[in-house]
């Protein structure tokens, strides 16, 4: 184990310099920009180490309930290769269309899932489950 | 991002073209270019804001020029150049695009200038700042106004506009469409299931349209300039094809476009009733509310693909923009959006 501080405090405090103390002094917009856009990549990387194994091994887990795979790995490496090699797996899946509605119905459902934890890492202020967005009054 | 030195020759380079090109003064040795200086946005062209004494007189404009690399879907300036042309012919608020030429900023590269339009572009500030809030009430009925001029734009009648030689009397602009991003899926290196599931959600429900109509392509939030009273000016013609109204008319009201303001679908400033009955009434053509609907979840679905496209060329083609990279992350927010109104069923 690293001594203090945590990735997590180093990465917010590099979100807090690009903003509080580098953006003022940029004049470029283009750079000021892309100033905020390198903050919030520091915010979502930081999110993403709390949450990523948590995530992965949710999501390996309904993979692998699909496609009738191996849910456990041994390693991280190991754990993101078996997902992405499953990924490619259930989008040729859904791309050939030929699903029962009971497959069909569980593979929505794990879409939704994962699509769901990765905006709470990317995008916290994306309301991720409402069905309705209250969009017509 | 340009050296000081790039954007001196940059500056000789144009007072040169204008002098020779754009007969703004009759001695064009009072022609002076006093600054050229980047403009934020665009990650598939470059823009310029230029500023010329022309005989004592202030001007400005803008310089549109390709960019190094080119998006699937986009138009160069050359096409878009003839676009904005046929638009302003046929009345729509957009300025004439000027003088165009090749190399003028990058060996190769087409370029164009536009009047300078003053007015509010940025998305959060339009649809939020206090000082908009008499534009944001005249904008549904504006913009209806100004894209129904654009939609009357057709193949038949101005085929030069762009290139209408695959369009056959068959021809679908939903099938079209549909293909464009079945190519535009297999074209990505990494599998993207969500993508997948809304997609073949698409072509299970395809229902053909028979009228093919000049399309902007990227009508939004962010693609036009608002002042106090109202719309100013439409920008943004990278994306214009041949294809269906409904692409323009759902576009517009993808969640992303709303900057946060998600209750306002229209931009994030308006009801779709308000909009969608300006554009029945300036068009004359009655709106279908399920091609709307599926019109809305095609452009969000495209929005994801093309999210994961400007990613891949950081990845995968040498690009170092830390936006574009920053957009990958974006992509799932598309997608949830496209899946969210499958299930729903309906706007």
């Amino acid at each position: 184990m690293q001594d203090s501080p945590e990735k997590e405090m180093i990465l917010a405090s590099i979100a807090r310099f690009l903003q509080e103390d580098v953006r003022p002094l940029v004049s470029d917009p283009r750079v000021s920009f892309r100033l905020l856009v390198a903050a919030h990549l520091a915010g979502v990387v930081a999110m993403e180490g709390a949450a990523e194994e948590t995530h992965d091994v949710a999501e390996l887990t309904r993979l692998a309930g699909i496609l009738d795979g191996p849910s456990a790995a041994a390693t991280r490496a190991e754990r993101r290769q078996l997902i992405a090699k499953n990924n490619r797996r259930l989008a040729e899946l859904i791309r050939r269309g030929e699903l029962a509605a009971d497959a069909r119905r569980q593979i929505t459902d794990h879409v939704f899932a994962t699509l769901r934890d990765k905006l709470s890492v990317n995008n916290v202020r994306f309301d991720a489950t409402s069905t309705d967005l209250g969009e017509e009054p | 991002m340009s050296s000081h030195n790039e954007t001196d020759d940059l500056r000789a380079r144009v007072e040169r073209h204008l002098r020779d090109h754009a007969s703004l003064a009759q001695d064009a040795g009072r022609v002076v270019v006093t600054a050229v200086a980047p403009l934020a946005g665009g990650a598939c062209q470059e823009n310029f804001r230029v500023d010329v004494d022309v005989a004592g007189a202030p001007r400005t404009f803008v310089l549109r020029s390709d960019a190094r690399t080119h998006l699937p879907g986009s138009i160069d300036r050359e096409a878009e150049h003839a676009v904005i042309n046929a638009a302003v012919g046929a009345g729509v608020m957009t300025p004439e695009a000027r003088w165009l030429s090749r190399g003028l900023v990058r060996e190769g590269a087409s370029a164009y200038f536009l009047d300078w339009v003053d007015g509010e572009a940025i998305g959060r500030k339009v649809v939020a700042s206090p000082a908009l809030e008499r534009a944001r009430a005249a904008l549904p009925a504006q913009l209806a106004r100004e894209l129904a001029k654009i939609h009357g734009i057709t193949p038949a009648a101005c085929p030069a506009v762009l290139d209408a030689s695959s369009l056959g009397a068959d021809y679908d602009p939903v099938r079209a469409h549909l293909d464009r991003l079945r190519k535009s899926i297999d074209a990505l290196r990494e599998p993207r299931p969500a993508t997948e599931l809304a997609y073949l959600w698409l072509v299970e429900h395809a229902r053909p349209e028979r009228e093919t109509v000049l399309v902007h392509g990227d009508f939004r939030t962010g693609n036009f300039l608002v002042g106090e009273e109202g719309l100013r000016a439409l920008l943004d013609w990278e994306f214009s094809h041949w294809g269906s109204r409904y692409y323009d008319l759902a576009w517009i009201c993808l969640r992303d476009w709303r900057f946060n303001r998600v209750t306002l679908p229209v931009g994030g400033f308006s009801g779709r009733r308000a909009f969608y009955d300006a554009y029945e009434r300036e068009s004359g053509v009655t709106l279908d509310p399920a091609r709307l609907h599926y019109w809305e979840i095609v452009g969000n679905l495209q929005w994801a693909i093309g999210s994961a496209v400007q990613c891949e060329r950081v990845l995968y083609g040498g690009e170092t923009d830390i936006e574009l990279l920053a957009i990958g992350r974006r992509a799932c927010e598309m997608e949830l959006e496209a899946l969210r109104l499958v299930e729903r069923g309906r706007l």
